[in-house]
């Protein structure tokens, strides 16, 4: 029940987005896409309202000149077909123009000025140039007309406006003459292209959309992963045996201990959008715990041994401070290498621990003082873990002291008070575990301690939720474990659904006080160890607190 | 609703905006195009296409046609200049006479070969070889020449090529040949020695000082034989002859080959004096001479004026030795312009 209500807040850990990805999937995906949207319209908008256009027309206002000449080079400077026309301000006048070799035409002009014809201004207006006369003109009786001459390759002669169309001008010497006839000419040259390419300015546009759609699709999905999750939705394994403790510490913190494939990274995104739009009344992150119960756990229980160990950090952070949490990382990482499960006769033996610990008085009242800061701080952190039904059963058992009926409850209150003196000695991680599972056998009869202390009823339900630090400290046990052993007994009897589990924890607890001073820091390090199963335990006994207020 | 007007203005300004950028990036035609001049411009082009060559002499033969059939010999100068012109007239002079136009006249339409030159400047001759008659005459060697940037190619001279002669290589039309001078070197002689030399060659036969630097030829072979049978009959008649060669100055045409060597086209005016002896009178020698001379009253002395086209092709210096180190003469044409009864 309890493992169930943890299995459902665990569940439905995914579908909180965490800021990184709200800022990725609300803000920069927009942004992209937004970009995208804009870099097609000027896209489409360069390819048609904006498309550059096929027809060039520039033309030239030239007077006072008989002979223009078109450079070489400018005919084919657009498009290698070209239309020259001239158009004379007196419509009546015999016009020529002839396409020569560059040569030839200053060979004709010899000795008459000309205006060049040497390039583009703009899109619309020709350049020209004043051209001095060089050499002497030299008529002979056998001069022919402009338009009789051998010279040219084509020419054309009118009345007004003229016009050649010629081809293939590109890379050619040619170029152009106009002969306007001698008397006082003024006229208007045009050159027309029709462009076969033109520039296109939509390929660009198009290409940063592409760009803008697939970074915006990368946004919203791959890089709003968690860096560990977009580790395993690329295949990456997160959590490796050599990731860094903060690195745990971080992934345990933020709750990501689902693999979350790039599939469900954005349907997450658009479950998050529904979510605002639809304004759901209750929110499943936030699931009160009397619901949790009705629902199902969504995946098989996942035993993460390092849950286990960040318990008893949690726990001992709360009570001790962050040595306790640094002690209990170190511990966290050798029971990953040993052990990958709480196996039940753990749990026994940390009840049966429990119990026996329960009926020590307080010699460490101090650290009893402390129990009950820490009391309430572990049952959210508990919450979180599946496996914890043990441990929390335990914590249940102890925070029922109340109830007369557990004595578990007492025995986890001396065993707090106990334990708080001893919750430094958790550095001895690796000897509790071998002890908590060396005392499985033992401590079937220790779960129910807590009947021996009566006076530690005062203390036990501040030191209930205290059960794991109190397991901690089993040097206090010593004179209770023998008390506690026929309690335990009858303790198990009540405690029906943990009986496995708090048999094994008061097994171990008896250990624990059942050793002497000498033995002392061993129990401690068993308790600590104990004391760290018990925080599961912790969520266990409050599960089963909460099923039997039910009852 | 001063707040909404604000908004509103706000936004309308937005839309402004944004249209105003996106209409200042309307319509880009793209980079103006810059002018580069055609790197052809350094190398050489030929004066003429091949179009533009058959054009050119396709005109003129159809004016020469309408002469020669007109018999009128008033535009003849618009279409011939040089020797060709005088030979010319005095062809169609002859036939007016004859009623006949010498064979000899004939040019065919179809061409074998055309050499055009690349020269920028002017006077510019074009060679053309056109083929064989349909009477199966030898193929002729025509000259075309613009004196000037203002006037049209004119036909110059016309060479019967002789049989079996085997003319230099030139380079193709559409790369051009180059037109030569008459002070070329380079050559076994410049072309003015080689036109003189020849001259003197026809003048004095084989006991000419240059006549081993010429090759044997069928015109000097010609010349020569009747030459021969002229001096058998002046002999007969206790008469005497005497031809005289002289190159014109100036009527020269050269264009260079693809070997290094040239092909010089040059008139050579030639006398020929005939003095019969004994009182007798000298009469023309041939029908051509006889129709020049027309009604004119014979004396002893008769006096006949030739025109003379020969072609010649001067090796280059370095070419090999041996045989090939003569000018060799590859066409010749001769025509009497005038008879004079001195």
């Amino acid at each position: 029940m309890s493992e169930t209500s943890e299995k459902t807040k665990t569940a439905q850990r995914p579908h909180e987005p965490t800021r990184h990805a709200k800022i990725m999937r609300g803000i920069v995906t927009p942004i992209f896409g937004l970009l995208a949207v804009c870099f097609i319209v000027f896209g489409v908008l360069n390819a048609t309202i904006w498309k550059p256009s096929r027809h060039i027309e520039a033309s030239a206002h030239v007077q006072k000149t008989q002979y223009i000449m078109v450079d070489s080079g400018v005919l084919g400077s657009v498009d290698k077909d070209v239309t020259v026309s001239v158009l004379p301000s007196n419509t009546q006048a015999d016009v020529c123009m002839a396409v020569g070799t560059q040569k030839d035409a200053a060979g004709w002009v010899e000795g008459h000025p000309y205006v060049r014809v040497t390039g583009l201004d703009s899109w619309t207006q020709l350049s020209t140039v004043d051209q001095q006369a060089h050499g002497t003109a030299s008529p002979s009786g056998n001069d022919v007309e402009f338009g009789d001459s051998d010279m040219w390759r084509e020419h054309v002669c009118t009345v007004g406006q003229a016009r050649l169309s010629l081809k293939d001008m590109v890379n050619t010497p040619l170029v152009a003459l106009i002969d306007l006839g001698a008397t006082d000419p003024a006229s208007t040259v045009t050159m027309e292209w029709d462009r076969q390419q033109v520039p296109d300015f939509a390929m660009p546009f198009y290409f940063a959309a592409g760009l803008c759609a697939i970074l915006a699709v990368l946004c919203a999905s791959v890089f709003a992963l968690e860096p560990a999750r977009r580790r395993k939705a690329m295949g990456l394994d997160g959590m490796d045996d050599d990731a860094s403790t903060f690195q745990k510490i971080r992934h345990v913190v933020h709750g990501d201990d689902d693999e979350v494939s790039v599939g469900e990274a954005v349907a997450g995104t658009f479950k998050t959008v529904g979510r605002s739009l639809k304004r759901k009344p209750r929110d499943p992150a936030k699931g009160h715990r009397r619901h949790a119960k009705a629902e199902k756990p969504s995946s098989p229980a996942i035993v993460d041994p390092s849950n286990r160990n960040m318990v008893a950090d949690a726990a001992a952070a709360a009570t001790v401070g962050a040595t306790s949490v640094v002690n209990a990382m170190d511990g966290a990482e050798v029971p990953e290498e040993e052990t990958a499960v709480i196996s039940p006769d753990e749990l026994q033996a940390y009840f049966a621990r429990l119990a026996r610990e329960e009926h020590v008085e307080l010699p460490e009242a101090p650290t009893g003082e402390l129990a009950p800061v820490s009391v309430n701080e572990p049952h959210d952190e508990l919450d979180q873990y599946d496996q914890h039904d043990a441990a929390s059963g335990v914590q249940d058992a102890a925070d029922d002291a109340n109830t007369e009926s557990d004595g578990v409850e007492d025995g986890n209150a001396e065993d707090n008070s106990v334990a708080e003196g001893n919750s430094t000695e958790a550095d001895n991680d690796a000897d509790d575990t071998a002890d908590n599972d060396n005392a499985d056998g033992d401590n079937t009869a220790d779960d129910n301690t807590a009947d021996d202390s009566t006076a530690a009823d005062s203390v036990e339900d501040d030191s209930a939720a205290d059960g794991t630090t109190a397991e901690l400290s089993a040097d206090g046990d010593n004179g209770a474990a023998d008390d506690n052993v026929g309690d335990d007994n009858a303790d198990i009897a009540q405690a029906d659904e943990h009986d496995q589990q708090e048999p094994d924890e008061d097994a171990s607890t008896e250990e624990g006080t059942q050793q002497d001073e000498s033995d002392g820091p061993t129990e401690a390090e068993q308790a600590t160890s104990q004391d760290e199963k018990s925080t599961s335990e912790h969520d266990e006994e409050q599960a089963e607190r909460e099923e039997e207020d039910e009852r | 609703m001063n707040g909404a007007m604000k908004r509103t203005m706000t936004r309308l300004a937005a839309v402004g905006a944004v249209l105003a950028m996106g209409i200042s990036l309307a319509a880009c035609e793209g980079e103006l195009p810059k002018t580069t001049q055609a790197s052809t411009d350094t190398q050489a082009i030929p004066d003429l296409t091949v179009e533009q060559e058959d054009a050119m002499r396709t005109k003129l033969m159809t004016v020469i046609e309408r002469i020669n059939d007109s018999k009128n010999l008033v535009n003849l100068a618009q279409a011939m200049t040089g020797p060709e012109l005088q030979i010319r007239t005095s062809e169609i002079e002859i036939a007016e006479k004859t009623n006949n136009l010498d064979p000899k006249t004939k040019i065919p339409t179809d061409i074998t070969q055309t050499v055009i030159p690349t020269d920028n400047g002017w006077p510019r001759s074009v060679f053309t070889i056109t083929k064989t008659t349909d009477d199966q005459q030898s193929k002729r060697l025509l000259v075309f020449t613009q004196d000037s940037a203002r006037t049209n190619y004119k036909l110059w001279g016309v060479a019967r090529l002789f049989q079996g002669v085997k003319l230099p290589k030139f380079a193709i039309p559409t790369i051009g040949a180059q037109n030569g001078t008459q002070d070329d070197s380079g050559l076994l002689m410049t072309p003015k020695e080689a036109v003189q030399r020849y001259a003197d060659v026809l003048q004095n036969g084989d006991k000419s000082a240059y006549a081993g630097e010429f090759a044997d030829d069928y015109f000097r072979q010609e010349l020569g034989q009747l030459q021969q049978t002229v001096q058998q009959g002046m002999e007969r008649n206790k008469g005497t002859q005497n031809q005289t060669f002289t190159p014109v100055d100036g009527e020269l045409r050269v264009m260079r080959s693809a070997d290094g060597g040239d092909l010089v086209v040059a008139q050579i005016n030639s006398e020929w004096t005939r003095q019969a002896g004994e009182g007798r009178e000298s009469q023309p020698a041939s029908e051509s001479e006889k129709a020049l001379f027309g009604d004119g009253k014979p004396t002893s002395t008769m006096k006949v004026t030739y025109v003379n086209v020969v072609a010649l092709y001067i090796p280059p210096k370095s070419s090999a030795e041996g045989a090939e180190r003569v000018v060799t003469a590859m066409g010749a044409e001769r025509q009497p312009i005038k008879v004079e009864a001195l």
